[in-house]
């Protein structure tokens, strides 16, 4: 296939490289005159102008590679029984709060967290359900204080803005009561409405 | 309760001798590398994407990179750039992947498989959708040597090293792999 010759004797990866790599035509004047090397040409410009526009496309980079390659090297070398504390090398990964007591440390992970704010949400009539695309309940802890994404479903019939100050002060209420951190921000996306009992 | 702890958790100079706190050589050669990665990982996913076509195998790979990056770090002796390393690392583990796949299942039928979609789907696909398709059909070495020429823009000599061959067999690749698309490319229209 590399040897493959047009009608007129042209080699067509002669031409490929032409456009590709921008070599001189082997014979410009037979190529100026040629239409087998002219609708080649063409072919291959047509390619190559797909080519760059790939080059240039913008490529999305999925969020958390940085996590989860750092947390696989930590776990690597803590499995070595090298105990690398992850908040020493890359605070931002850290999901969990960290009480010093002069006795010992408690450790709170943003997931019993978010385990709290599930429980105490269903109990609330006004709120139909958790929401369903996504993190539902995304809990970000810094130092001590908690800030909350929720995603929710409100039961129709019910004022969305009265829900959404009652659940936040559920929300505060309740987690700052139970883990002795504070709530900075609850911040609430109502997904839909629904009728009836969930 | 949480104020006085907070101020002690604030570093090692507030609160008591806390050693496991102290920075290592490794938590500081860590948190460097955790720069490396944030400011690598958009031409190494990009690379992945290209070579294996789809996202999930190009995340996987990506971050399978960086992990053997991490491990082969102190054995790096600077012998060709940073970058070119890193290439070699990921063009390697995406290659890997793709001649596991091979045998595990024919590729000749994939390539049957794909070489059967009806024509009307195809024409409704755009020219751009259709060339990476013909990419992804391409045999893993001559792709990769076209994504790290005509994508990323590496020299024959880097690719050669990025791939662990030579200059004339990369040419040779690279010759292939532009012909083969010029014809997948011809027949779509």
């Amino acid at each position: 296939m590399t040897n493959e010759l047009l009608a007129c004797g042209t080699e067509l990866a002669s031409l490929v490289d032409q456009v590709a790599d921008g070599v001189p035509p082997e014979r410009p004047a037979h190529q100026q005159t040629c239409p087998h090397c002219q609708a080649t040409l063409q072919d291959i410009n047509q390619l190559w102008s797909h080519v760059r526009q790939l080059t240039r496309e913008e490529i999305a980079i999925p969020s958390g590679i940085v996590e989860r390659v750092i947390r696989r090297i930590v776990e690597e070398l803590q499995a070595l029984g090298r105990l690398i504390p992850l908040d020493a090398v890359a605070p931002r990964l850290v999901r969990h709060a960290l009480l010093r007591g002069p006795s010992g440390t408690t450790r709170i992970a943003d997931r019993v967290v978010a385990k709290l704010i599930a429980r105490l949400i269903l109990d609330l009539p006004s709120v139909h359900s958790l929401g369903r695309a996504g993190r539902v309940i995304d809990v970000e802890i810094t130092g001590l204080e908690v800030t909350v994404d929720l995603r929710l479903v409100v039961s129709y019939g019910r004022r969305i803005p009265d829900v959404a100050a009652t659940v936040r002060a559920a929300v505060i209420r309740r987690v700052e009561a139970l883990t002795g951190l504070e709530v900075r921000e609850v911040n609430i996306a109502v997904e839909s409405v629904e009728m009836g009992r969930r | 309760m949480p104020r006085d702890d907070q101020r002690a958790a604030g570093g090692p100079a507030a609160g008591p001798k806390e050693p496991e706190f102290l920075p290592t050589a490794e938590t500081t050669r860590l948190a460097a590398f955790e720069t490396f990665v944030l400011r690598n990982q958009a031409v190494v996913y990009r690379v992945a994407l290209r070579i294996l076509g789809n996202k999930e195998d190009a995340q996987d790979a990506t971050q399978e990179a960086f992990v053997q990056a991490w491990r082969a770090l102190p054995s790096f002796r600077g012998e060709s750039s940073l970058e070119t390393w890193l290439y070699r690392i990921v063009t390697n583990r995406c290659l890997n992947l793709l001649r596991s796949r091979h045998s595990a299942e024919p590729l000749s039928e994939t390539r049957e498989a794909l070489l059967a979609r009806p024509n009307h789907l195809a024409e409704t696909r755009s020219e751009l959708e259709a060339l990476k398709d013909a990419i992804v059909r391409l045999p893993p070495e001559q792709r990769a040597t076209l994504v790290l020429r005509e994508l990323e823009g590496l020299s024959h000599e880097e690719i050669a090293h990025v791939l662990g061959t030579t200059v004339p067999a990369v040419k040779g690749r690279l010759h292939r792999a532009r012909l083969e698309l010029l014809h997948a490319m011809r027949g779509w229209r």
